[in-house]
């Protein structure tokens, strides 16, 4: 099978709006790009070769999906015009001379695909015989046995084995992650290991006295949990994030490279860095005091000082472990 | 951050023009400071306080704090959504009795 991904201009404007600096569709929905989601859906479905069509091409996207080897499939990218439609973009496309004898998929806009990984195959093969035609606020997903068949489909959402969520401002953004966290965790594949029903967390998670952590909630890699944290229920904490001792987040997604201060009271929120916005009334607070809120360095520095200490004091407590008692106790205290 | 009084009755209204940061908690503090000699009652006016940080917090509860010894109080009228939110992230937003005008706030101390 072969996929094809359009991806507009016009559905950068409410990214922009709040200031994330990224493509649309990295977004990131419970720590994990929303392309990816989009991606995953297609291996899933056994497309073997998956071409990217942007309007100004995002390099990071390139350099996140590389050549598609890491996924299981072959990416290509391809530059399109706003004035380019559906049709002269699937054509122009290299592999759409293979879609004469090929099944494909035609994911047009942006929106979220909700799928449960283990009921993909059986009705997979339901919708793929008779080719379909999904669409939602922010674009349309359609599937063919083969080109031939893009004349001929059937507007159907019901009995596929997948729905779509638009994806087009922030409160969009939130009830996505939370109907992930709620109930959808096992439904996709999900960065990082599950703990319990309902709490996913990454590597390098490191967790202080008394830290109370309520499902459902997701940890991203590099967390640091301070003592007396609470965090959850449905709570989304991005990667390398430090929350600082007696803060509580709950019911917010607090994305990566991002630092809480002590002693705060996180609700209803999306925390980037030190940008705080209101999920409830989208108003958007710049926090120019670090001690409150502040932006972290990227995760190499963080985990390497982390995994540094962590060497160092096994290595001395080895050392110790293996000296005399009389020549330990004699040297007063070496470390 | 420019700070501006005017009194209606027994009660002594400061106007906060700007950003409470940087050097402005400590010259709102110094100002309240002298002022509380004269009125314990007294209401902030937060219709133009663009921005609160910790700094700016503290000084509110420190003054807070010096008017109650007085017998008075600090009450805040027409704070912005902004800085409610720095209440509310800090713990402090129950605090503050807080007012959605000068005038109910003025009020409130005739209760």
């Amino acid at each position: 099978m072969k996929a094809i991904i359009i991806l507009r201009q016009d559905k950068k404007k409410w990214v922009e709006s709040l200031g994330f600096n990224c493509h649309p569709a990295m977004v990131p929905i419970c720590n994990k790009p929303l392309l990816e989601y989009l991606v995953d859906f297609m291996v899933l479905s056994q497309c073997n070769s998956i071409a990217i069509n942007m309007e100004n091409p995002s390099h990071k996207i390139q350099d996140y999906f590389g050549d598609g080897e890491r996924f299981g499939t072959c990416i290509s990218y391809k530059s399109i015009n706003s004035e380019e439609g559906i049709g002269h973009i699937i054509e122009s496309n290299d592999i759409y001379s293979y879609c004469s004898s090929f099944p494909l998929i035609v994911l047009d806009g942006l929106f979220f695909v909700h799928y449960d990984k283990l009921e993909f195959n059986a009705a997979w093969t339901r919708a793929l015989d008779t080719g379909v035609l999904a669409s939602c606020n922010t674009g349309n997903l359609l599937i063919v046995p083969n080109i031939q068949h893009l004349r001929n489909l059937s507007r159907i959402n019901q009995g596929i084995p997948f729905s779509l969520s638009k994806m087009e401002n922030i409160d969009d953004f939130v009830r996505i992650n939370m109907e992930i966290l709620d109930a959808e965790q096992e439904h996709y594949i999900l960065p990082g290991y599950r703990q319990s029903q309902k709490i996913n967390s990454g590597k390098n998670i490191e967790i202080g006295k008394n830290v109370k952590i309520t499902p459902p909630v997701i940890l991203g890699n590099n967390v640091r949990l301070q003592d007396n944290v609470r965090v959850g229920p449905h709570t989304v904490i991005g990667h390398n994030v430090i929350l600082d001792e007696r803060s509580s987040v709950n019911r917010s997604v607090v994305l990566s490279s991002t630092y809480i201060g002590k002693n705060l009271q996180v609700s209803k929120k999306i925390i980037d860095g030190k940008k705080v916005i209101n999920a409830l009334n989208k108003d958007i607070l710049e926090v120019d005091d670090q001690s409150l809120f502040s932006d972290l360095p990227d995760t190499v520095g963080f985990s390497l000082v982390t995994a540094t200490r962590k060497l160092m004091k096994r290595l001395k407590d080895s050392i110790i472990s293996f000296m005399p008692d009389f020549i330990s106790s004699k040297s007063g205290g070496i470390f | 951050m420019k700070i501006d009084k005017r009194e209606q009755k027994d009660i002594l209204i400061i106007i906060l023009d700007g950003r409470m940061d940087g050097e402005a908690p400590l010259q709102f503090k110094q100002s309240v400071h002298s002022w509380l000699n004269y009125n314990s009652k007294l209401i902030l006016d937060c219709s133009r306080l663009s921005y609160l940080d910790s700094s700016g917090l503290g000084a509110l509860l420190s003054c807070l704090r010096e008017a109650v010894k007085k017998g008075g109080d600090l009450r805040l009228a027409a704070v912005s959504s902004s800085v409610s939110m720095v209440f509310e992230l800090t713990r402090t937003d129950k605090v503050f009795s807080t007012f959605e005008s000068v005038p109910q706030a003025v009020a409130s101390y005739n209760e």
